[in-house]
């Protein structure tokens, strides 16, 4: 803010400038002083000059002035040198000298007068070479003898020579050759002879020299020597030698070049001839040698690719003149594949087509072709071309390719004709090479697009130059070349050659992307057929299975493509089917199945009984059968089987209809399996009612397997009716009619059950004894024994009774009729070689004291082993230890040692028998021989020790006889005891209370064999059961739900329903717990099952359940005649859970 | 005193609230099926379970891949109908019965996800309850499986409906085309299809 304000009261600075000078000096001297500050800086500031090269003639002044002295000096020496031993090369030195410094004043006076033609008047060369000369006549005089002769004779030859002396030059160098030989300079005296002699044409003397040399040591000169020598050939029309002299003068050269250290700097010079004479010797070898092998020949003497061009150049021009078309066709060859970018260059493209057409040669002409486009290329890199240029170059260009292609294809087509010719054959090869190549060069875009640019630029330049005078005729010609050029054209009739080529040479993939392309490069309709033949060509291909991926894909697409432009017009009737299977095959082949199925479906539809129709149906069936879509499949099946096929086909589709529908049913039955099944019975059960025959069979026989599955009960019925009446001779029914009966029982529908096992049986006499027997079973378990025999007694008539049905008959008669009863029924049967059987009629034998026929009657018992069931086996062995005890009881020993030994064994038999029994497991007859063991063991200790000893013993023999029967009476006796025990036992800590359990609770011993029946009420009940219906079904699900099969038993007791309780509870026993064997107990009670309920509350007494103990000593109290149970179970039942429910 | 113990007790309220709160949403920790605390056995049903899972997952994006092609092709011929003369309309009513059929699709592949992943949890909690790593209340998972079952055999009777209405409009296209094919000409049909 100060600041501000500064700046605002600030006075305004004073204008020292408008105060006028008080002196005019002081004014001019600040002139001066501007001024020289102005032009010292100027010269500061200005660009130090370049320091420029002294003049030529300076340069070569110097040099005369350098030799003058060199000169002087070496006079002083030599004077100095008289007799001294390097005077002689002082001498050649300072003729030399002389020589060097005319040398250097004939420069400066070329260097003065500039370089021109006419001739130099330089007095002082001429003086100082004479004196040169004059120096070398001296030494040769005074010197014969020394070394440097040949020196001397060689320069002085030179200055002879420089000097026009051409008579003396002559004789100096003859006397070197011939004086010196072996020395070098006597080659280039030989050499410079040679040449003179040349020159003047006396040919022959020139050939003696060169050939001195020649056939001398190799020497820098001798390959120059020998190309000299080779043109003296040449004059002389010896081509051949002048050949060979060539030859040697390229390989002497390079000899000697190969030797030198500095090599790379003699390359060029005057004594490498390597390029002159190759390419000097191309006229003799034209005329001389054959064109076959030219650019071999050439090659292999060639040190370098630029004089090989040079050579070969020129042996085109040669061959142009001579018309030798084979080796202007390989040079021509050899040119584009070595030499440089060059105007020269097209001129060879011109001269490989030229040849090739007039030889008619069309072998290579793919690779002719290639190098046409190669160069082509190439030169069309140039940046110095205009685009007239490059248009001309192009159109040229283009023409030879097209032509020599063209023209190749007509001379095969006339040799091989026009159906189909060999896809290796390597004339084929060519010629698609040769198209190929040309498309790729000229078929791109951007060639096209700087042609058209170009022409417009043709027409440009030439609309202007002539409107201005004088026009060019370049122009001229070139606009003369691009009228009537029309490249798209040429390109498409290129592909069309192609095409047609490689579908003769069957490349159909090939012959298909060039159709494809002509038809995307023709507008319109004029690409039909094109896209029509590409089409069916990429069918083919397809087809032929040995395509890569790669291929296959695109073959797909483009076909695709192609045949969606002919889509959009009109197709004939032959092509309509072709194209449009064509595209839907595609599809199916990429395993695209929804669109295939699509597309193929509507070929079929719109052309049914042609070819193609049915092999789209044929493949729509597949795609159908891969998708799994079996009723899809049956549907179109069904659809086209209306609409109409080949008579052929048929048959086949109908087939696989009929096949479709069982996999469909199948895949329907399948559904229901798995945790997330579902009740698919319903759908099944439609699908049948929309068949017929086997089908709907099978379909109501998997609803059937559905419904079962689920536990659905009421539909497992309608099936099984829905089977009953529509396929009354379904070998199936006997299973759904068994399959239902279980399930029924399972879920306790008893009238259902026995009512379905009657069916069943009826339905099947092979197995009607076994259904009849599981229906007696389930009569049995609720009760109705009655009805189970007599379904028992029914099944045991019928010849493939087994023996589990007739263990069972045995088992039921034994346990629940008494012995007359049981008598008669089994006595049917005693000829069914039945184990079980002959138990059973084995006991009651024993009953009616029949003991003899009893013991063979179990023999089969005993003989059958284990395979017989548990039960028959225990009452088999129990009648035999009867009939045991019966023979001991019979037998009265004598007085005789022996007979009382067999008395005892006889007893210990018998013993052994009734634990035999005990053994089975089987608690009624286990018990049974417990008790009568008992029995036995109170007779024979009373009966032992009423034997007396046999007389024939000594005295202490009886009385240790005595002693030990009495010894033995007291074990029997303590047998007895234990063998009740042992059956109290059963009861008290097992639980088990079959009759003679109860008499050995009440310490009776059973006075015969006979083990009461007992006895059931039978389920008074009937009609559908509406109880706990949830535990049921989850019952039928998994039997081994053990909690439904407690909670239905109990909701069947409160029901009144005790005998199906138990059937339910009986289940759960096993994993259940004293509460589940109390309720069991309790059903059995209500049931009158009193054998059942005291087993079920004994083991839960046993358990320590309250309720099972004071329910067992009720029940054994009071109804089955146990009164002191009380007293025998106190201190054995302790109560360890309270609880549990009364009876 | 009267306020400090309703303070407590709204501190308990709040307590109670939070805990209901997280035993109803209880997250069940995912086990891996190479737990070397479980046998063979367990690590099975582990991976069982896993592999549904996926499965499931990959069946749900099949059914959206084909309802957006669906979807997709039924809005071009809406957009730009081909020329299909009297079968145009039911054309419109198969694409359209197309579409519910495959939004019916995703919505079964959905659920069906859902109750593999419902089940993943159940495994979880069951094997994690049975080698004692953790407890779960099991009830909550059991019904979300039921419900999830139920729902999906429900949308499994639905597909089965949708399909058999799509067999019926099927025939009724092909009937169509066949009489397109012998009237007009089916080059509408071709050329819709083809078109870019």
């Amino acid at each position: 803010m100060n600041n501000i304000n500064f700046y605002k009261s600030a006075n305004k600075p004073k204008n020292n400038y408008t105060n006028k000078p008080k002196n005019k000096y002081i004014m001019l001297i600040n002139l001066a002083l501007y001024l020289a500050l102005y032009l010292g800086l100027a010269a500061c500031s200005s660009l130090p000059k370049d320091a420029l090269d002294p003049p030529m003639t300076e340069t070569l002044k110097q040099k005369i002035t350098k030799a003058r002295n060199a000169i002087i000096e070496t006079r002083r020496t030599l004077a100095r040198a008289t007799g001294s031993t390097y005077v002689q090369e002082l001498k050649i030195r300072l003729a030399e000298l002389l020589s060097d410094e005319a040398r250097a004043h004939y420069q400066v006076a070329r260097a003065r007068e500039g370089i021109s033609n006419k001739s130099l008047q330089v007095p002082q060369v001429k003086t100082l070479k004479q004196q040169a000369v004059t120096l070398y006549q001296e030494f040769l005089k005074d010197y014969p003898q020394s070394d440097l002769r040949p020196r001397a004779l060689y320069n002085m030859g030179q200055e002879y020579r420089e000097l026009g002396d051409y008579d003396n030059m002559r004789k100096s160098f003859e006397q070197i050759a011939s004086e010196h030989a072996q020395h070098p300079l006597s080659n280039e005296a030989l050499l410079i002879l040679g040449g003179d002699y040349f020159d003047r044409g006396k040919l022959d003397e020139a050939a003696t020299r060169f050939a001195k040399i020649t056939a001398g040591p190799i020497h820098k000169v001798s390959g120059l020597a020998n190309y000299k020598l080779a043109w003296v050939k040449v004059n002389q029309d010896q081509c051949a030698e002048a050949i060979k002299a060539f030859e040697q003068g390229i390989v002497l050269s390079h000899q000697w070049l190969s030797a030198q250290s500095n090599s790379r700097d003699l390359e060029g010079s005057q004594y490498d001839v390597r390029r002159e004479a190759l390419v000097d010797m191309v006229y003799c070898y034209s005329k001389e040698r054959s064109d076959k092998g030219a650019v071999e020949y050439f090659k292999g003497l060639a040190y370098d690719r630029g004089p090989l061009v040079a050579a070969l150049e020129k042996l085109s021009r040669r061959y142009i003149i001579l018309e030798r078309n084979e080796g202007l066709r390989d040079v021509s060859r050899a040119l584009l594949d070595l030499g440089p970018d060059h105007q020269r260059r097209r001129e060879d493209t011109e001269n490989l087509h030229s040849a090739i057409k007039k030889l008619k040669d069309y072998k290579t002409v793919g690779e002719d072709v290639a190098r046409i486009t190669a160069t082509f290329n190439r030169v069309m890199r140039s940046t110095r071309l205009t685009p007239s240029e490059k248009s001309s170059i192009l159109i040229r260009f283009e023409r030879l390719s097209r032509d020599l292609a063209t023209s190749a294809q007509a001379s095969l087509e006339k040799r091989l004709g026009t159906k189909t010719w060999a896809a290796q054959s390597s004339d084929v090869l060519q010629l698609e090479h040769a198209y190929a190549r040309y498309l790729e060069t000229f078929g791109s875009r951007a060639v096209i697009k700087a042609l058209v640019s170009s022409e417009q630029n043709i027409k440009l330049q030439t609309q202007l130059n002539q409107s201005q005078e004088g026009s060019n005729k370049q122009d001229q010609a070139d606009k003369s070349e691009s009228e009537g050029f029309d490249i798209n054209q040429n390109i498409l009739d290129i592909l069309g050659n192609l095409s047609v080529v490689y579908s003769r040479s069957g490349k159909d993939y090939l012959a298909a992307q060039r159709f494809y392309e002509r038809a995307s490069r023709l507008k319109d309709s004029e690409g039909s057929e094109d896209a029509y033949q590409a089409v069916l060509h990429f069918q083919k291909a397809l087809s032929a299975g040995d395509k890569t991926r790669g291929e296959l894909v695109i073959s797909r697409a483009l076909l695709r493509r192609a045949a969606s432009v002919l889509l959009t017009k009109s197709l004939s009737k032959e092509q309509g089917p072709k194209v449009r299977y064509a595209i839907a095959l595609t599809y199916y082949e990429e395993g695209r199945l929804a669109k295939a199925i699509e597309y193929l479906t509507a070929v079929a539809t719109e052309y049914p009984s042609t070819v193609q129709g049915d092999s789209a149906l044929m493949l729509v069936l597949d795609a159908l059968k891969q998708q799994s879509a079996y009723d899809e499949l049956v549907n179109t099946g069904r659809r086209f089987l209306k609409l109409g096929m080949s008579s052929a086909l048929k048959p086949r589709i109908k087939s696989l209809v009929a096949q479709a529908e069982q996999l469909a049913l199948d895949e329907l039955a399948l559904e229901a399996s798995g945790v997330d099944g579902g009740d698919v019975s319903a759908e099944l059960i439609d699908l049948a009612q929309n068949s017929t025959g086997s089908l709907a069979e099978r379909a109501l026989l998997n609803a059937f397997v559905a419904a079962q599955s689920e536990a659905d009960f009421e539909a497992m019925k309608k099936v099984a009716a829905l089977i009953q009446s529509g396929h009354p001779k379904s070998s199936q029914l006997v299973g759904v009619y068994s399959s239902l009966a279980r399930s029924a029982a399972e879920q306790l529908y008893i009238d259902e059950a026995l009512n379905s096992y009657k069916q069943a049986a009826q339905l099947s006499p092979n197995r009607s004894a076994q259904l009849k027997a599981a229906a007696a079973e389930l009569s049995y378990k609720v009760g109705d024994i009655n009805q189970a025999l007599t379904y028992l007694e029914e099944a045991t008539k019928d010849a493939k009774s087994d023996e589990r049905i007739f263990a069972l008959y045995t088992r039921l008669l034994i346990d629940h009729r008494d012995s007359n009863q049981a008598w008669t029924a089994l006595q049917k049967l005693k000829d069914r070689s039945s184990p079980s059987i002959a138990a059973g009629i084995g006991y009651l034998q024993v009953l009616r004291k029949s003991f003899d026929e009893a013991e063979e009657t179990v023999q089969s018992v005993i003989e059958a082993g284990e395979e017989v069931d548990p039960y028959s086996r225990a009452l088999g062995l129990y009648a035999l230890a009867e009939v045991n005890t019966h023979f001991l009881k019979e037998f009265t020993p004598g007085d005789s040692t022996d007979e009382l030994a067999e008395w005892v064994t006889l007893m210990e038999l018998a013993e052994q028998s009734y634990l035999r029994v005990v053994r089975t497991g089987q608690s009624k007859w286990g018990s049974a021989a417990l008790n009568r063991l008992a029995a036995l063991s109170e007779f024979t200790s009373s009966k032992i020790v009423s034997f007396k000893p046999p007389s024939e013993l000594s005295a202490s023999n009886k009385a240790r006889f005595a002693d030990g029967f009495k010894q033995r009476a007291k074990l029997l006796q303590n047998q007895k005891t234990q063998s009740l025990k042992a059956c109290q036992e059963l009861g008290l800590l097992r639980g088990l209370f079959p009759s003679p359990v109860r008499q050995c609770l009440n310490k009776q011993l059973m006075n015969n064999a006979e083990v009461p029946p007992s006895q059931m009420t039978a389920r008074s009940k009937s009609g559908a059961l509406t109880v706990a219906q949830a535990d049921r079904s989850a019952l039928a699900r998994n039997p081994n739900d053990i909690k439904a099969a407690v909670r239905l038993g109990q909701a069947l007791l409160k029901a009144q329903e005790p005998q199906l309780a138990r059937l339910s509870l009986a289940q759960a026993l096993q994993g259940g717990g004293a509460e589940v064997h109390n309720l069991y107990g309790i059903a059995c009670a209500k049931s009158g099952d009193y054998e059942g309920a005291i087993s079920g509350f004994g083991k839960a007494a046993v358990s320590g359940l309250s309720a099972g103990i004071d329910n067992a000593r009720k029940l054994l109290k009071t109804n089955l005649s146990v009164p002191q149970i009380n007293e025998l179970t106190k201190g054995v039942w302790k109560v360890s859970i309270s609880g549990g429910e009364t009876w | 005193m009267v306020k400090s113990k309703l303070l407590l007790s709204q501190c308990l309220l709040w307590i109670a609230f939070l805990s209901c709160l997280t035993a109803c949403t209880q997250q069940v920790r995912s086990l891996s099926a190479a737990d070397q605390r479980l046998p063979n056995e367990a690590k099975q049903n582990i991976a069982d379970a896993e592999d549904a899972v996926l499965i499931a997952q990959s069946r749900v994006q099949d059914a959206q891949n084909q309802l957006e092609q669906i979807q997709a092709k039924h809005i071009k011929f809406q957009q730009s109908p081909p020329k299909l003369g009297p079968a145009l309309q039911v054309a419109g009513q198969l694409y359209s019965a197309q579409v519910s059929f495959a939004q019916l699709e995703l919505e079964y592949a959905t659920t069906n996800l859902a109750l593999s992943r419902a089940r993943l949890s159940l495994v979880y909690a069951q094997t994690s309850m049975r080698y004692d790593i953790a407890v779960y209340d099991l009830a909550p998972l059991n019904l979300a499986v039921k419900a999830t079952q139920k729902r999906l055999l429900k949308l499994r009777k639905d597909k089965k409906l949708a399909q058999s209405k799509m067999k019926e409009i099927t025939e009724q296209w092909w009937t169509a085309y066949q009489a397109l094919a012998k009237s007009s000409g089916t080059q509408g049909f071709w050329v819709h299809e083809f078109q870019n």
